[in-house]
């Protein structure tokens, strides 16, 4: 469950919040520009499918 | 109801048995009949739950509001099932037995918990209160406050000593409803991702976040602490008379849930949660001479109520 807890809710989770950071102008342009050329949901969804995958297999989130 | 003060020279004089039925006889003064206090409580506050969701997608209230009212909910949402669990609204075989089924299901919608979980894991907890090996609500155990809110914050890893203590109880059960209990916390959380998923796809993972997933991590901190904590720890120690405590809270019985008299529910878990420190104020004397732990509801020396 962790592994698809992070792939479809934490990934999506994250990739909203850079979108609403970048939207307000909280990031630094570099990262705004980083952000808004990668398809940041795909990679979002990776970050937390991997990290999903690290919290099933040492039984830990944090 | 008529509360009664009894006289701390008077109660001294009774025996052993004349004590129990006394005690006895006041706390059935408290029980029987509906708390609509506690009909209304999970009807509004399932049902305030439900209309954050279209008011905060529709943009009539903020998320940051919707997030508080949300962690509300998910706190507010326990007691009522767990008043169910005590078949406290009614009986098997009563009229009202699917009120008491009913709310006990429904009022755990906010929790994504299993009423069936909750009800045979609570019973244990109450037939082995404080023991290590049986009580599933052990892991609550800490030194201090921040302890438990540490503990609490350690029970969500994948790998939850909480959630293995209640599946390992299920387990020892080994009953229908124990067997039906794991089914239903299956079928629950199975559902209860599936809506996660689906409104992260649909672009509303930040709802979601915040309307349900993290309100009922803050919730279940808030409620391990004043459900398990506070009236039982730290120091647990066995027995009718002592393995529950009386305590006093900074909001007083409001922020505590109705935890300061939790003392009471143990020693008769039928009386209503809105009428347990009515009877504790009355119990008080009683309890004190049976050497509870009052904290400073009671002082049997000097045999006043200190304020």
């Amino acid at each position: 469950m962790p592994v698809w807890f992070g792939l479809f809710f934490l990934g999506p989770v994250i990739a909203e919040i850079a979108l609403l950071a970048a939207h307000n102008g909280v990031l630094p342009d570099s990262l705004n520009s980083l952000i808004s050329n990668t398809h940041l949901r795909a990679t979002c969804m990776a970050f937390g499918g991997i990290y999903g995958l690290i919290a099933f297999k040492t039984g830990r989130w944090i | 109801m008529n509360a009664q003060k009894f006289d701390i020279d008077y109660l001294k004089t009774l025996d052993e048995s004349e004590l129990y039925r006394l005690e006895r006889e006041i706390a059935r003064k408290y029980m029987g009949g509906l708390s609509w206090f506690m009909v209304l409580w999970p009807l509004l506050n399932v049902l305030c739950w439900f209309s954050i969701w279209p008011l905060v997608i529709y943009d009539v209230i903020p998320l940051w509001a919707g997030f508080i009212i949300a962690v509300i909910n998910c706190t507010l949402a326990y007691l009522p099932s767990h008043e169910a669990q005590h078949d406290i609204y009614a009986r098997k075989g009563e009229k009202l037995y699917w009120l008491n089924q009913l709310i006990g299901h429904a009022s755990l919608i906010p929790l994504a918990s299993s009423y069936r979980v909750l009800r045979e894991t609570h019973i244990e907890h109450h037939k082995h209160t404080n023991n290590p090996d049986l009580d599933p609500d052990f892991s609550s155990n800490a030194e201090t406050g921040w302890g438990n809110i540490m503990n609490s914050i350690n029970n969500f890893q994948p790998g939850s000593k909480s959630n293995k203590a209640y599946l390992n109880t299920l387990e020892r059960l080994n009953t229908p409803e124990a067997k039906l209990a794991i089914r239903d916390q299956i079928m629950i959380t199975l559902a209860f991702n599936l809506f996660l998923f689906i409104m992260a796809f649909s672009g509303y993972a930040l709802e979601a976040l915040l309307l349900w997933w993290l309100p009922i991590k803050i919730g279940f901190i808030y409620l391990r602490y004043y459900l398990s904590w506070r009236p039982h720890f730290p120091n647990p120690t066995m027995g009718r008379y002592q393995n529950t405590r009386a305590f006093k809270s900074w909001l007083g019985n409001l922020s505590s849930l109705g935890m300061t008299a939790h003392i009471v529910h143990h020693l008769h878990p039928r009386i209503p949660l809105d009428r347990t420190p009515a009877a504790l104020r009355e119990l008080e004397p009683i309890l004190a001479l049976r050497g509870c732990s009052l904290e400073d509801h009671y002082h049997i020396d000097a045999g006043f109520k200190k304020q």
